[in-house]
C-alpha cells in the first residue's frame, strides 16, 4: 500500500489538470506509437541502387553497413545534440 | 573630419580581401549569380539537345552533341547548382550578410576565417570551371560522382581523367570551406548575440542558418574524407571502392577487393543532409517574408524554429534508410521507417504555419512576397510527389525516371531558388541602399512560376510513363519516342523561363547604380537590420549597438501609432555601453565546433574502415607495426602530461614555467613525426606501400590524416608562444590550443587501437 501511495506522491504533479503539456506529450507519444505500429517497411526512399547493392552484399557485408551507419550516426546526432544543448544554456547573450 | 581606418583602406583592402561579412556576402552573392548563369546555360543545351535530338548545334564541334557530351553537362549542371547556387546563396551570401546584423554583433566571431571560407570557395569555383578546358573535358560521372566511373581515370571515358581530378579537388576545397564558415556561423549565434537577443527572440532567418551551419559542420567533414579515399583509389593505385577483376573498355584494371557501395556510404550521409542545406535557409526567410507582408506576427514561432531544429536533427537519421536495408533487425527497420516518415511532421508544421500567418491577414503582394508565396507552392507541390516515391513499390518502378528528376528540382532547386528571390528583392535595399522595380519584379515572378511548373508538371508524366534519367537521347525507343512532344514543350517553357531570368539580371543591376533610394526601413519590419543605414555602415550600428527587448515578428500590435514593433527601438536603443569585443569564450566555442568537424571526418574513415572490411575482408594483411611508432605514439601520450603542466602554471602566472613546459610539448610532437618518418620509411622498405593491401592503406590514412592535423597543432604551439595579439589573451589561445593537442592524442591512440584490433585480425 505504501508502494502505491508513494507512486501517486510520484505522479501527482503531472496530473491532467495541472499539466496541458503532459497532456499533449501523451496525445503525441500515443499517436507516434500507432504509427509506428502501422507504419510500413520504407526501404529505399531515394536510393534504389543503395538498397539493391546492400541486399546484394551477403549477411557479413550488410552486418558491416550496419556498423558503419551507426558510426557516423551516433556522433553525427549526439554533435546535433550537443551544439542545441550549448546554445540553450547560453540563451541568455553575454556580450 | 578624419576618415575612419576602413574608409582609408584601399581598393583591394575595401572590396577584395575584406573580412567585412557584408562584403563577404556580396562576394557570395555574386559568385552564386555567376555560377547559376552558367548552370542555367548547361540545363539549357541539354533541354535543346533532348528536344531534337539530332540537331547539329553550332557550339557543338563535330555536330551531333555526343552522350559523353551530354553526360558532362548533366554532371557540371548538378555540380555547380548544388554547391555554388544552392549551398552558396542561401547560406553563405545571405547568412554572412545578415546573421550578425540581425542578431546585433558588428561581425561574425572569426572575421578573417570568414575571408578564408569565400576565398577557398572561389578557388573550388574556379576548379571545377579548369574540368571544361583540360584535355578530355568535363566528367561524365553525374554530380554523385559514383565509383568506379569516377575512380579508375581516363580508361572509362572523356573526362574521367584531369576532369574528374579537378572536380573531386574543387569538391574537398569546397568542403574545407564550408566547414570554416560553419564553425563562423554556430559560434557568432552562440556567443556575439546582442543583449535581449534570447533564443525565442531570434529572427526564424537566424534559426535556419543556425541549423543550416551544424549540418554543414558534421556533413561536409565526411564528404571532404570520402573525396580524400576516391582521390587515393584514381591518384595511388588504392582500392577503397574500386572492386577486384574490374575489365573497363577491354583492360583488366588492377584494383583488389574495394566496394563502389562504400562510397554511397559516405556520399549519402553528406548527400541527405544536403537536401536540408539547400532549402533550410529558404524555410526561415520564407517565414520572416510572409510575416512582414501579411502584417502578422508569424503563427507558432516556437513551433516554426523548433520544427527547424527537428527537421535538421532527422535529416541525418533519415539518411539510415538509404544503406540500412536488407536483412536488418526488424525492429531496427521499424525505427528508420519511423523516423523516414517523422521527418513529414515538422515539415507539415512548417507548411500549416505559413498558411496560418498569411491567414486573415493584410497581405501586400510585393515582389519579395509573391516569391515566398511561390516558395510555398512549390513546397507543397514537391513535397505531395515526394510521398509516392517514399513507398518502396512505386519507387522500384519510378527511380531511374524523369519522375524523380521533376520531384528534386521542384522540392529542392525550384524552390529554394525562389527561396533566393525572395531575399534578393526583400533584402536588396538594404544591401545596395537602393530599390528594385516592382512591376519587373512581379512580371519576373508570374513569368518564372509559370515557366517553373510548365517545365516540371510534364516532366512528371514523362517518369510516369517510363521516360528514362541520364540519356542523351532516348527516341531509339518506340514508346519513349511517343513522349518526345512533351519533351519539346518542357523546352520551350525552359525557354520562356531563362528569358524571364534575364528581366531579373537587368532589374538587379540597374536598381544597383539607378534604382530608387530605399528609405531606412521600407518594408515597415521589425528586425534589427532595419534600424540601421542602408547600406550598413563597417561595424553595422556606427558604434551604438541594440539592445533587444522584443520579439521579432511584433506586427499588428494593439495600441500602436504603427502596426509594427522594431526589436530595438531606433530612438532608445542605442547602448555605447554595449560591447562590440569579440568574447573570449566564443574562440573556445570554435575550438569546440572544429574538433567536432574533425571528429566527423575521422569517423568517416573509422566507418568506411569497418565497412569495407565487412563488404570485402579478403584482401586484409596483417601489418608488424615498428618499434618507432610505438616511441612516437609514447612520446605523444607524454605531451598531454607536458601541455597540463603548462596551463597549470598557466593559472598560477608563471609565466617561465608555462613556457617550459610549452616547449617541452612541441619538442615531444616533433619527436613523434620523426619517429613516424622512420616508421614509414621502414614500412616501406619491408614492401608495405599505401597500396600494398587494405589494412595498409587504412594505415597511411589513419596515420597521414592524423599527421596533417597535428602539423597544425604544432604550428599553433608555436603561435601561442610567440603571440602578441590584441583580440584574444594568452589564456584564452593555450586553453583552445591545448584542447586541440589532447583531442589528436586521444584520436591517435584510439585510431592505433582500431587498427591493431581490426585490420589485424
Amino acid at each position: 500500500m505504501s508502494g502505491i501511495n508513494t507512486t501517486l506522491r510520484i505522479f501527482a504533479p503531472l496530473s491532467w489538470k495541472r499539466s496541458s503539456n503532459l497532456r499533449w506529450l501523451i496525445l503525441a507519444a500515443v499517436f507516434a506509437a500507432v504509427f509506428a505500429f502501422l507504419s510500413p517497411h520504407a526501404a529505399a526512399q531515394g536510393c534504389a541502387m543503395c538498397y539493391q547493392s546492400a541486399a546484394a552484399s551477403g549477411e557479413q557485408g550488410r552486418a558491416a553497413l550496419r556498423h558503419g551507419v551507426l558510426i557516423l550516426l551516433v556522433p553525427a546526432a549526439s554533435l546535433f545534440l550537443g551544439i542545441l544543448a550549448l546554445i540553450y544554456r547560453r540563451n541568455t547573450p553575454r556580450r | 573630419m578624419s576618415a575612419s581606418p576602413e574608409e582609408r583602406a584601399g581598393f583591394f583592402r575595401k572590396y577584395v580581401f575584406s573580412t567585412d561579412h557584408k562584403v563577404i556576402g556580396l562576394q557570395y552573392l555574386f559568385l552564386a549569380l555567376a555560377a547559376v548563369t552558367l548552370g542555367i546555360v548547361l540545363s539549357l543545351l541539354m533541354r535543346i539537345h533532348l528536344a531534337w535530338p539530332k540537331a547539329h548545334p553550332p557550339f557543338i564541334s563535330g555536330g551531333i552533341m555526343t552522350p559523353e557530351q551530354y553526360l558532362a553537362l548533366m554532371t557540371m549542371h548538378g555540380t555547380i547548382m548544388v554547391f555554388f547556387v544552392l549551398t552558396a546563396a542561401p547560406q553563405s551570401a545571405f547568412g554572412n550578410f545578415f546573421l550578425p546584423i540581425q542578431i546585433g554583433a558588428p561581425d561574425m566571431a572569426f572575421p578573417t576565417l570568414n575571408m578564408l571560407s569565400f576565398w577557398l570557395t572561389l578557388v573550388s569555383f574556379v576548379c571545377m570551371m579548369a574540368a571544361f578546358i583540360v584535355p578530355g573535358g568535363a566528367p561524365i560521372s553525374g554530380w554523385t560522382a559514383y565509383p568506379p566511373l569516377s575512380g579508375l581515370g581516363d580508361v572509362t571515358g572523356p573526362g574521367e581523367g584531369i576532369g574528374q581530378t579537378l572536380w573531386i579537388i574543387s569538391i574537398a576545397i569546397f568542403c574545407l570551406a564550408s566547414l570554416l564558415g560553419s564553425i563562423n556561423f554556430i559560434t557568432t549565434t552562440i556567443d556575439m548575440r546582442a543583449p535581449g537577443m534570447t533564443l525565442m527572440r531570434m529572427p526564424l532567418t537566424v534559426w535556419a542558418w543556425f541549423v543550416t551551419a551544424i549540418l554543414s559542420l558534421l556533413s561536409f567533414s565526411v564528404l571532404l574524407a570520402g573525396g580524400v579515399l576516391l582521390l587515393l583509389d584514381r591518384s595511388v593505385g588504392t582500392s577503397f571502392f574500386l572492386p577486384s577483376d574490374l575489365v573497363v573498355n577491354s583492360q583488366l584494371q588492377t584494383h583488389t577487393g574495394g566496394s563502389p557501395l562504400l562510397w554511397q556510404h559516405l556520399f549519402w550521409f553528406f548527400g541527405h543532409p544536403e537536401v536540408y542545406i539547400a532549402i533550410l535557409p529558404g524555410m526561415g526567410i520564407v517565414s520572416h517574408v510572409l510575416a512582414n507582408f501579411s502584417r502578422k506576427p508569424v503563427f507558432g514561432y516556437r513551433a516554426m524554429a523548433l520544427a527547424l531544429c527537428a527537421i535538421g536533427f532527422l535529416g541525418f537519421l533519415v539518411w539510415g534508410h538509404h544503406m540500412f536495408v536488407s536483412g536488418m533487425n526488424p525492429y531496427s527497420g521499424l525505427t528508420f521507417s519511423v523516423l523516414t516518415m517523422s521527418i513529414g511532421v515538422p515539415s507539415a508544421i512548417k507548411t500549416f504555419n505559413w498558411i496560418g500567418t498569411i491567414w486573415g491577414g493584410k497581405i501586400q503582394f510585393t515582389s519579395p512576397m509573391l516569391f515566398a508565396l511561390g516558395f510555398v507552392s512549390l513546397f507543397i507541390t514537391g513535397g505531395l510527389s515526394g510521398i509516392f516515391l517514399a513507398q518502396p513499390a512505386l519507387d522500384t518502378t519510378l527511380h531511374a525516371t524523369y519522375y524523380v528528376v521533376a520531384h528534386f528540382h521542384i522540392v529542392m532547386a525550384v524552390a529554394a531558388i525562389f527561396g533566393i528571390f525572395a531575399a534578393i528583392y526583400y533584402w536588396f535595399p538594404k544591401m545596395f541602399g537602393r530599390r528594385m522595380n516592382e512591376p519587373l519584379g512581379k512580371l519576373h515572378f508570374w513569368l518564372t512560376f509559370v515557366g517553373a511548373y510548365c517545365i516540371f508538371m510534364p516532366m512528371h508524366f514523362v517518369g510516369i510513363e517510363g521516360g528514362i534519367r541520364r540519356y542523351a537521347d532516348a527516341t531509339g525507343a518506340r514508346y519513349l519516342a511517343a513522349l518526345q512532344p512533351l519533351h519539346t514543350f518542357m523546352t520551350y517553357a525552359a525557354l520562356l523561363t531563362v528569358a524571364a531570368q534575364l528581366l531579373f539580371f537587368y532589374n538587379f543591376f540597374q536598381s544597383m547604380w539607378r534604382g530608387e533610394q530605399a528609405s531606412l526601413n521600407p518594408w515597415k519590419a521589425t528586425t534589427l537590420e532595419w534600424i540601421t543605414a542602408s547600406p550598413p555602415p563597417p561595424d553595422n550600428f556606427a558604434g551604438r549597438y541594440p539592445a533587444v527587448d522584443r520579439g521579432p515578428y511584433e506586427y499588428s500590435v494593439p495600441g500602436e501609432q504603427e502596426d509594427f514593433l522594431i526589436q530595438s527601438d531606433v530612438a532608445n536603443s542605442g547602448h555605447a555601453s554595449v560591447s562590440a569585443e569579440i568574447p573570449q569564450r566564443a574562440y573556445v566555442t570554435g575550438m569546440a565546433l572544429l574538433l567536432g568537424g574533425v571528429l566527423m571526418f575521422f569517423m568517416a574513415f573509422v566507418s568506411a574502415f569497418v565497412v569495407r572490411k565487412g563488404l570485402s575482408g579478403g584482401d586484409w594483411q596483417p601489418i608488424e607495426l615498428p618499434r618507432a611508432l610505438w616511441l612516437g605514439t609514447a612520446a605523444l601520450v607524454a605531451s598531454s602530461f607536458t601541455v597540463f603542466q603548462s596551463r597549470r602554471r598557466l593559472a598560477v602566472h608563471d609565466q617561465a614555467g608555462f613556457r617550459r613546459w610549452w616547449i617541452a610539448t612541441a619538442v615531444l610532437g616533433v619527436v613523434f613525426f620523426a619517429s613516424e618518418a622512420v616508421a614509414w620509411t621502414k614500412l616501406a622498405r619491408a614492401g608495405v606501400t599505401i597500396d600494398a593491401s587494405a589494412s595498409a592503406s587504412f594505415l597511411y590514412v589513419f596515420a597521414g590524416a592524423h599527421a596533417v592535423h597535428l602539423l597544425g597543432g604544432i604550428a599553433a604551439l608555436f603561435v601561442v608562444l610567440f603571440m602578441s595579439s590584441r583580440r584574444v589573451t594568452r589564456d584564452t589561445a593555450s586553453q583552445v590550443v591545448s584542447l586541440y593537442w589532447q583531442f589528436m592524442n586521444v584520436l591517435w591512440v584510439f585510431l592505433l587501437l582500431l587498427f591493431l584490433w581490426g585490420a589485424q585480425a
